[in-house]
């Protein structure tokens, strides 16, 4: 188990540490030429956003769950439709089979964002180029690109991505409390978490607007799951930055990533094992 | 369709975004020839959007979390916590993050209405407040005339604050005793015992934060209560407590507790009983705390009976292999837990107020006492006062003088007006039997006891005897349903206020309207301010006030540094922490000056396992009732994201009960299967959750969860649980009925 762990982190560090552009870049040449306009300008070095989940820290309360569905505009599925269907939850708690030895992470249910993985599957697959790797780091989705084939959806080691059965639509029929920064569904597509790109881009902006450098502290607590996390367990950063809170923690001992093994290279670390 | 491609990958461009994806939402939703429609309507054109944050504070449990709402044209789209309080520090939990379902939600009662049809029809007519206030005034006056004041029965769910101070003001000088709170279900146990042997009437609060060690009774501070928030600022630090949770059962998210010692239900109070033992044997403990208090040596009551005091009694009948078949957990567990809570000080033991029985409640203060661990950091936190003033005592009429020497109507003793020491309990009883008094008019505020109360449809039954029923309720739920008037509040969101949410601390927080009002509705303390207006004479001398935010600047006048001060404050971070410095929380006693901790620990604790509901070979189950991570009382379990949280049942909707892999192996029950639950009180079948965490014996039932408002509330799972209470202080006893479970033949 341990030496599995080790190559995991190792695979990382190789990624993290080097050359983003290698190796890595060279797996995932289909998902650049999905990726629309890059975000950094020209010149600005490439950011490779992720996150870190301590299972030490976190209650298990589901703010980030609910928070998530706030920001991005994911109504609930309602009395009719539960009985059904799953509910969508782009920040969902992996729940492990009690007793299976299959649960790496071993501290009951935990927090299960998209993994944004840096050799993404879902994108391997995907037969019109709906989801792409940005130069961000991102796995992000083009809502009207999809065709709703679902082939990233199984081909997800993570099940991260939820196929939307039904129009958008609120409690009520009242949309009032809808995000305007976030681009409604349409029913027939599949969709997933964006690391809430749409606050990373705004935050990128503001910098390149004032010309000054994006700073860790302004993203720790970027996402709206991170934002809103009453025990500090959710921390965002930008791998890229070897000085970021987020990469100083992907280098702890107790740092594991889900399924790392598969070679997937997820960007969202956990941290457990504290005794 | 072109133009969604780009806003869809443009989206922080605003509602431009908003705007294409509706579109295309709308586009397959509806006829595709239709014109495309924006979800909310905006003006044609480009324009600017307007973006702001505004800060207010939670509403949804008493915490009172700092909030900061993003608006954007108007419209709430999203809470954040607002990092400057010091309750969340930035935080906010699931509750808060769903608060926006609450808002917007479509059962809201959009104006006051009035009965047409009979009760529970649900046949309104709309009707303008200055009608609804005519007609509350009108009716409450007969009331007056008829020199029976004593018949007006005030329920009102809120424990604090300046709208509960105002209905205790208007029903002192209206002339009834009748105000009754939901702390004989609720925290009245902890607020009584605190009341009784220290003298203070303040909640405590818990520095989870520098403690070492933490005991959980029940679960609590893990689930729903206003504990949690300040438990996860805990989990955040560096250095976190060691948490042991003794409970009947383990949530699925209690995954941070180191050990879980499975407790018998009912085994709470001879657990703590029987640490105290430990301690006072082994003299681990600061038996010097109980210097100053009657009761702890031998004594002599007022009939002239000796009694032997609480040391004696702790060493006689709570021994640790007395308390171990009561418990459930071996006695040598209980000694080590003794020593491992003397050696972890500061360490602190929490009980869930929510439900926990007054003994309870009592006995996590001594132990804590013993502990060293009341009013030092790391441990228990009772006081400071809140920085909030009274409204002071105002002047009484002939009739209302007449109508408070009426003994209150649910037979609490103190006869004081003690909303806390109020007996919810038994109002059903003296409503249908008429006794001291028949009850004339009823108004429900913040509450809704015929869903949230043990014997929920004895309610309806007992509101039929009352001939005028008002509901305060922002929704349409059982309780409104069956009211003559509805005068609904608004939303938190929605309403002006200074909050003091007390639990140790000295902090003032902010609410403020996010948005205009959605609907017309009006917040409770202006409605009382303009029914005692109406209702004239000494009534409306004693509210000089010309609105609410008058009536609380008033309470702001004694605060350091004046109201002016301090409302500047609020407005511009707001929440005001600096009275934390000034008003520092010195160790017994809030005036700083050196003060005995615990007064009167006189009290029977009885050794004699504690009594249930049902027969025990029939009814082989206890029920475990508990509030859940999304716990959702009365409107509250229609914010649907609630409901669907990963970690609550399969599907989230229809009730469920939890049960131990153990009974249900030997019951050969499935996991997900429906079967049938049985008490003294109710027959209701439920969906089966098999699942580790659970004591054999014991069945998990949350609380809060059902269908809303509906006909039969006889189906709801609450209604298995007995309306059964404590003797001497008319608490709820929640953990004492009985059940059996079957399967479906």
């Amino acid at each position: 188990m341990s030496g599995r762990k080790l190559t995991t982190r190792r695979e990382v560090l190789t990624l993290a540490a080097a050359s983003t552009a290698g190796a890595a870049l060279a797996q995932t040449t289909r998902a650049v030429e999905n990726a629309p306009a890059p975000v950094a300008a020209a010149g600005e070095p490439p950011h490779r956003f992720g996150m870190a989940i301590d299972l030490d820290h976190c209650l298990r309360c589901q703010a980030c769950v609910v928070a998530c569905a706030a920001e991005n505009n994911v109504p609930p599925l309602g009395q009719e439709r539960s009985a059904l269907t799953r509910p969508i939850h782009w920040m969902d708690m992996l729940i492990p089979d009690e007793g299976s030895a299959s649960s790496e992470l071993g501290q009951g249910p935990a927090p299960i964002p998209c993994m944004h993985c840096d050799r993404p599957e879902c994108v391997k697959v995907c037969p019109v180029g709906a989801t792409y790797l940005g130069d961000d780091g991102v796995v992000a989705q083009i809502w009207d690109r999809c065709i709703g084939c679902r082939y990233c959806m199984a081909a997800c080691p993570y099940s991260r991505r939820y196929f939307n059965w039904s129009e958008p639509a609120w409690p009520g029929d009242d949309p009032s409390s809808a995000n305007p920064d976030v681009a409604l569904r349409p029913a027939g597509v599949v969709e997933k978490c964006t690391l809430c790109q749409h606050r990373i881009r705004a935050v990128l902006e503001r910098a390149r607007i004032d010309d000054e450098p994006v700073t860790d502290a302004a993203l720790q607590r970027l996402p709206a799951c991170a934002a809103t996390c009453p025990a500090r367990a959710i921390t965002f950063g930008d791998l890229a930055d070897p000085e970021s809170a987020l990469s100083k923690l992907a280098k702890d001992p107790r740092a594991v990533q889900l399924l790392g093994r598969l070679g997937t290279g997820p960007k969202v670390f956990y941290l457990r094992g504290r005794r | 369709m072109p133009d969604f491609a780009r806003f869809g990958r443009r989206g922080f461009l605003g509602s431009a975004g908003l705007l294409a994806g509706a579109a295309a939402g709308c586009r397959l939703r509806r006829d595709p020839y239709a014109a495309e429609k924006p979800p909310v309507p905006v003006e044609r054109g480009l324009r600017p959007g307007s973006e702001k944050f505004v800060f207010t504070t939670c509403g949804l449990c008493p915490a009172g979390c700092g909030l900061r709402v993003r608006v954007v044209d108007g419209r709430a789209v999203k809470v954040e916590g607002n990092a400057e309080s010091p309750v969340n520090r930035g935080g906010v939990c699931v509750r808060g993050q769903a608060g926006l379902e609450l808002l917007y939600h479509p059962d809201r009662i959009r104006g006051p209405r009035r009965r047409v049809g009979t009760r529970g029809q649900n046949r309104w007519q709309t009707i303008s407040w200055d009608e609804a206030i005519a007609q509350l005034a009108s009716e409450l006056s007969k009331l007056r005339v008829a020199g029976e004041p004593e018949s007006l029965v005030l329920v009102d769910g809120e424990q604090t604050g300046t709208t509960h101070a105002l209905w205790s003001r208007l029903l002192e000088v209206f002339g009834s005793p009748n105000h009754i709170g939901h702390g004989a279900t609720g925290f009245g146990a902890m607020a009584q015992a605190v009341r009784r042997m220290t003298r203070r009437a303040y909640l405590p609060g818990y520095d989870f934060e520098r403690s070492r060690c933490v005991l959980l009774v029940e679960t609590g501070a893990l689930e729903s209560s206003p504990h949690f928030i300040h438990l996860a600022r805990a989990m955040a630090g560096e250095s976190r407590p060691r948490l042991l949770c003794a409970s009947p059962r383990l949530p699925t998210t209690a995954v941070l507790v180191d050990e879980w010692l499975s407790l018998a239900p009912g085994g709470s109070a001879p657990l703590l009983l029987g640490l105290m033992h430990v301690l006072l044997r082994e003299q681990l403990g600061d038996e010097s705390v109980f210097a100053f208090a009657s009761g702890f040596l031998p004594w002599t009551d007022r009939h002239g009976t000796p009694q032997p005091g609480l040391r004696a009694q702790v060493m006689a009948d709570f021994a640790p292999d007395k308390v171990e078949v009561l418990a459930g957990i071996a006695a040598s567990r209980i000694e080590h837990l003794a020593r491992e809570l003397v050696v972890a000080r500061p360490s602190l033991v929490v009980v869930d107020e929510s439900l926990c029985d007054p003994a309870t409640a009592s006995a996590s203060l001594l132990v804590n006492a013993l502990l060293g661990s009341i009013d030092v950091s790391g441990g228990m936190q009772i006081g400071p006062a809140t920085p909030l003033s009274d409204l002071g005592k105002a002047d009484l009429d002939d009739t209302a003088r007449v109508g408070l020497r009426e003994p209150p109507i649910d037979g609490r003793d103190s006869g004081q007006g003690d909303v806390e020491a109020s007996r919810i309990l038994s109002l059903p009883e003296a409503f249908i039997s008429g006794k001291p008094y028949p009850a004339k008019a009823l108004l429900l505020s913040y509450s809704n006891p015929a869903f949230s109360k043990p014997g929920g449809r004895r309610w309806l039954e007992a509101m039929a005897k009352v001939p005028f029923v008002v509901s305060f309720s922002p929704l349409f739920d059982e309780s409104a349903l069956f009211a003559d008037l509805l005068v609904p509040d608004s939303t938190f969101f929605e309403r002006w206020d200074v909050v003091a949410p007390g639990r140790g601390s000295s902090v003032l927080s902010l609410r403020q309207p996010v948005v205009r009002p959605l609907a017309d509705t009006l917040q409770t303390g202006e409605v009382i301010l303009r029914l005692a207006r109406a209702l004239g004479s000494s009534i409306a001398d004693a509210f000089p006030w010309a609105d609410y935010r008058q009536a609380v600047l008033a309470r702001l006048e004694e605060v350091s540094g004046g109201a002016d001060a301090v409302l500047g404050e609020l407005e511009s971070k707001g929440v005001c922490s600096a009275l934390d410095a000034k008003r520092a929380p010195a160790k017994a006693g809030d005036d700083g000056q050196a003060r005995p901790l615990l007064f009167d620990v006189r009290g029977e604790r009885s050794p004699a396992p504690a009594p249930t509901a049902g027969d025990p070979v029939r009814f082989p189950f206890v029920l475990v009732p508990f509030r859940g991570p999304g716990y959702a009382e009365g409107g509250m379990r229609e914010m649907a994201w609630l409901r669907e949280l990963p970690l609550g049942a399969g599907n989230p909707w229809p009730e469920h009960i939890e049960l131990s892999p153990e009974d249900a192996r030997r019951l050969g029950i499935e996991d997900g299967e429906t079967v049938l639950v049985e008490s003294l009180a109710a027959q209701v079948e439920l969906r089966a959750e098999v699942r580790a965490g659970i004591r054999t014996g014991v069945l998990g039932l949350p609380l809060g969860a059902g269908a809303g408002p509906a006909p039969d509330a006889a189906l709801r799972a609450s209604s298995l649980l007995a309306s059964l209470v404590d003797a001497a202080s008319g608490h709820w006893l929640a953990c004492a009925t009985r059940a059996q479970v079957r399967k479906l033949s």
